[in-house]
């Protein structure tokens, strides 16, 4: 990382949003958390991240619809986005694609795997 | 004027029971209330202590991750029910080194031996618990026992044994794991179907054996797993119950699976005649 580089964890889930960002922080990335798809949708429209790692399963703004909000606004419409979900079936990874997802891993999730796609989308993003 | 005295007497005792009947009710409505609301925050307090050293762990590097376990193993003996119970429900989410750190871990402290002996209780919620846990560890030294399980005289412990089996994701038990969605057994076919799913990797003799079984159910299902699992090899016999089975759920789900092969969709007039 030339620079560091800042991630928005989003999930309701606050263990699996603590273990991201503890993963990517120690890894020596900024990491901002979001519990909700309307604090996420709140936090991305400043502009201040170089990815966004997103739940699809919340209560209230699901992931795919924040996914489809974050695409429609000019200032988060090119960030990257990696859903990070339990539901595994190719319909809903077709869905996450279809939406504007680059990346997408299921639940159970290998948190070194995680990094590694954070790393590569990064990089891809770089070049 | 007697008939009336003893009305108001009987009436006023009547009150004051009644009143303090009701008494009684919401103060042991408060002190269970309050029993649970001490014991939550209790449990919360003794995980929030527990959380940093389990999370240490799964977010540690290869080269951390001793170390990060240690830690959690000096754990004072007191704070262990928490971190064990954590631990256990952090382990549905997470797959990789650390989560196989963390269940060695739970098998030195004897969380595994517990539930094998927590299996044999006579309390079906116990067992069920049990099978849970072993599900969780998904060892494959509990893969005798939760066969056992599921001929268990509880559905419920049944099912929970079945979704278990699924997670030791070893395609060598799918005989076992579809013999459940027997009569006598009634495991649902979706959990079947889930926990079949789990090993990524097919048995092809028993889902051919599957799919010429007698039952419905078995057939169906085995037909479902083929096409998500895209067994090929078994798209002749999946293409002779799309043509042939009496049951319109096995040929749906038959067809299914041939679209998944490619072959194109499945007309409604092929499933149903």
């Amino acid at each position: 990382m030339a620079s560091q580089d800042h991630v928005l964890v989003v999930d309701d889930n606050h263990d699996i949003c603590d273990l991201v960002a503890l993963k990517l922080g120690n890894s020596g990335f900024a990491v901002t958390q979001a519990f909700d798809g309307a604090a996420a949708l709140e936090a991305a429209r400043t502009g201040a991240f170089d990815l966004i790692i997103l739940d699809v399963m919340m209560p209230g703004m699901s992931g795919l619809d924040v996914l489809r909000a974050l695409r429609d606004e000019p200032t988060t419409s090119a960030t990257p986005v990696l859903m990070l979900t339990a539901k595994t079936q190719e319909r809903d990874i077709e869905a996450g694609f279809a939406a504007g997802a680059d990346d997408y891993i299921t639940k159970p999730f290998s948190p070194r795997e995680l990094l590694i796609r954070v790393r590569v989308i990064l990089r891809r993003g770089q070049q | 004027m007697t008939v009336v005295t003893l009305s108001w007497t009987v009436l006023v005792w009547t009150l004051v029971a009644a009143s303090v009947a009701c008494a009684a009710s919401l103060a042991a409505i408060v002190v269970l209330r309050s029993a649970r609301a001490w014991r939550t925050r209790r449990l919360e307090i003794a995980r929030s202590r527990v959380r940093p050293a389990v999370l240490g762990v799964l977010a540690a590097e290869e080269d951390e991750l001793a170390e990060a376990v240690e830690q959690l193993r000096q754990l004072p003996e007191e704070h262990w029910p928490a971190a064990e119970r954590y631990v256990l429900q952090t382990l549905s989410e997470v797959r990789g080194g650390s989560r196989d750190a963390l269940v060695r871990l739970l098998v030195d402290r004897g969380t595994m031996s517990a539930a094998m002996r927590e299996s044999r209780g006579r309390s079906a919620i116990r067992r069920a618990r049990a099978a849970e846990v072993l599900g969780l560890l998904a060892r494959p030294d509990a893969r005798r026992r939760l066969i056992q399980l599921t001929a268990d005289p509880s559905r419920d412990v049944r099912i929970v044994a079945v979704r278990a089996l699924g997670s030791l994701e070893d395609p060598a038990l799918t005989s076992t794991i579809l013999a459940t969605l027997s009569a006598d057994r009634s495991v649902p076919a979706s959990v079947v179907g889930t926990a079949l799913l789990r090993a990524r990797d097919a048995d092809t003799d028993a889902l051919r054996d599957g799919l010429g079984s007698t039952s419905d159910s078995v057939r169906a299902t085995s037909a479902a797993v083929v096409g998500h699992l895209l067994v090929t090899e078994l798209a002749a016999p999946i293409s002779a119950l799309l043509e042939h089975d009496p049951s319109a759920v096995v040929r749906s789900a038959a067809g299914r699976s041939l679209d998944r092969f490619g072959r194109g969709d499945t007309t409604d007039s092929e499933v149903y005649g």
